[in-house]
């Protein structure tokens, strides 16, 4: 270069007056993807331990009324928007975890095992204190956009001709021997449950939500009842919109 | 401007010592740019294809930006791998300014064809000098990813971790993307009907 280039840079920087930014700007900018990185990790694992907690409580046991085999049982009754979630969050985390200063060094296979692994664990342990469920119940509560997915995904037990309904108890008759139900099209149901099982200890009151094993009656809307048990386990009823039960074990 | 005790100062020292002093003394910035002025010049003309005045004004640009983000250097890195990435960042910004893909302007050097026709030679069958009559043609018409790649090893003499800082990508990723590169020369070669 025939003139003085570095002069000219030197120059430049005092004429215009600039000046290095401060070395907190950095700390604080690293500190905040480092703060993002984490919280998705957490929040994914929140989701993780929503969809252990959704595992835990699925009806594996009567997946054959729903479906002829059992993986269509799963991707039916898969929580669709929890596992979006989670994923969303592992993307995140990922996204994060490379523009932190050496994220980059690391390969994407990695990165991708260290979330997993950490979501898994941190998620495994807030499944074990009930965070999954507490989680799920405030949303069933609080988001209206949340109520009506999980509404949708509820009507999967709607399928008369398969011997399963679902719906909210209306009225309870004759000691509970029948039983007025609301199903998802608000269609009402007469359940004979005279020869009705229960789940476990559960106890059916007016508003709650429950799935009705049995069959079709002679008459139209009868449905003769096997088991009853309710639509959702282990939920705090004040959480739900129609209120649902614990499972009192 | 420059003083005697201004460069017993500055002379001599590590370029991470630099750093230091130029965040309390301005004028030490002067080093720093005296020493990789020519360098960085060499490697926007390389890998980007803009013509002097171009490269220099990007040039310029890139220095200002070492001046502010001085605090943002730590030592885990080279400090010349941190000079080198502000300027691939800044190249990259100028492409995108411009809205153009980077023209030819290669002015390739011996050191370069040197260093690349010997790694090609490793391979059993290519001709160092054949390669030396054409490279400058071939490097023109590769991509610019796989281009610069190969000027950072072969002429910037860079290492995998260099190369690695410099582009921001993972080691086996930039050792992926040089083994391309290679492969991609040889075709752009065939390509060009030169029998290798």
């Amino acid at each position: 270069m025939e003139k003085d280039f570095s002069q000219e840079i030197l120059e430049k920087i005092k004429t215009e007056q600039i000046k290095p930014k401060s070395r907190w700007l950095f700390v604080f900018k690293n500190s905040l993807v480092w703060l993002i990185f984490g919280a998705s990790i957490i929040l994914g694992a929140l989701s993780f331990s929503v969809i252990l907690h959704f595992w835990e409580i699925n009806d594996w046991d009567v997946s054959y009324r729903l479906s002829e085999n059992f993986l269509t049982f799963v991707i039916l009754t898969m929580p669709y928007f929890w596992l979006i979630c989670f994923l969303a969050f592992l993307g995140l985390a990922y996204l994060y975890l490379k523009n932190t200063k050496t994220g980059y060094r690391y390969e994407f296979a990695k990165i991708l095992v260290l979330s997993l692994a950490l979501s898994f664990v941190i998620g495994g342990l807030l499944y074990s204190i009930g965070a999954g469920r507490q989680t799920e119940s405030e949303f069933a509560a609080r988001a209206p956009f949340y109520k009506n997915i999980k509404n949708n995904q509820e009507e999967i037990w709607f399928q008369p001709e398969r011997g399963v309904i679902a719906g909210k108890v209306l009225t309870i008759l004759e000691n509970g021997e029948i039983l007025e139900l609301d199903d998802p099209h608000h269609v009402v149901w007469t359940v004979d449950a005279s020869d009705a099982e229960y789940f476990r200890e559960f106890i059916v009151k007016e508003g709650f939500m429950i799935k009705v094993f049995g069959k079709v009656g002679d008459e139209k809307n009868l449905f003769v009842a096997e088991e009853i048990r309710p639509l959702v386990r282990n939920e705090d009823p004040k959480f739900r919109v129609f209120s649902s039960v614990s499972e009192g074990k | 401007m420059r003083n005697d005790s201004l460069t017993d100062l500055c002379f001599q020292k590590t370029d991470e010592e630099l750093v230091v002093l130029a965040l309390e003394n301005q004028d030490c910035f002067l080093y720093i740019v005296e020493r990789y002025e020519k360098k960085l010049l060499s490697y926007i003309l390389r890998i980007s294809g803009f013509s002097k005045e171009d490269a220099e004004d990007v040039l310029q640009e890139v220095f200002v930006k070492i001046y502010i983000n001085l605090n943002s250097f730590d030592d885990n890195l080279k400090f010349s791998s941190w000079v080198y990435r502000i300027t691939h960042n800044e190249v990259i910004n100028n492409y995108r300014k411009k809205k153009a893909r980077p023209q030819s302007a290669m002015n390739l050097d011996d050191e370069f064809l040197n260093n690349l026709a010997s790694d090609m030679r490793t391979d059993g069958h290519i001709d160092a000098h054949y390669i030396r009559e054409n490279v400058e043609k071939v490097m023109e018409k590769m991509e610019p990813k796989y281009r610069e790649v190969l000027v950072l090893r072969f002429w910037e003499d860079k290492d995998y971790s260099e190369i690695s800082d410099i582009l921001k990508k993972p080691m086996g990723t930039v050792a992926t993307l040089i083994s391309r590169a290679k492969k991609n020369f040889q075709q752009e070669f065939e390509k060009q009907d030169i029998n290798l």
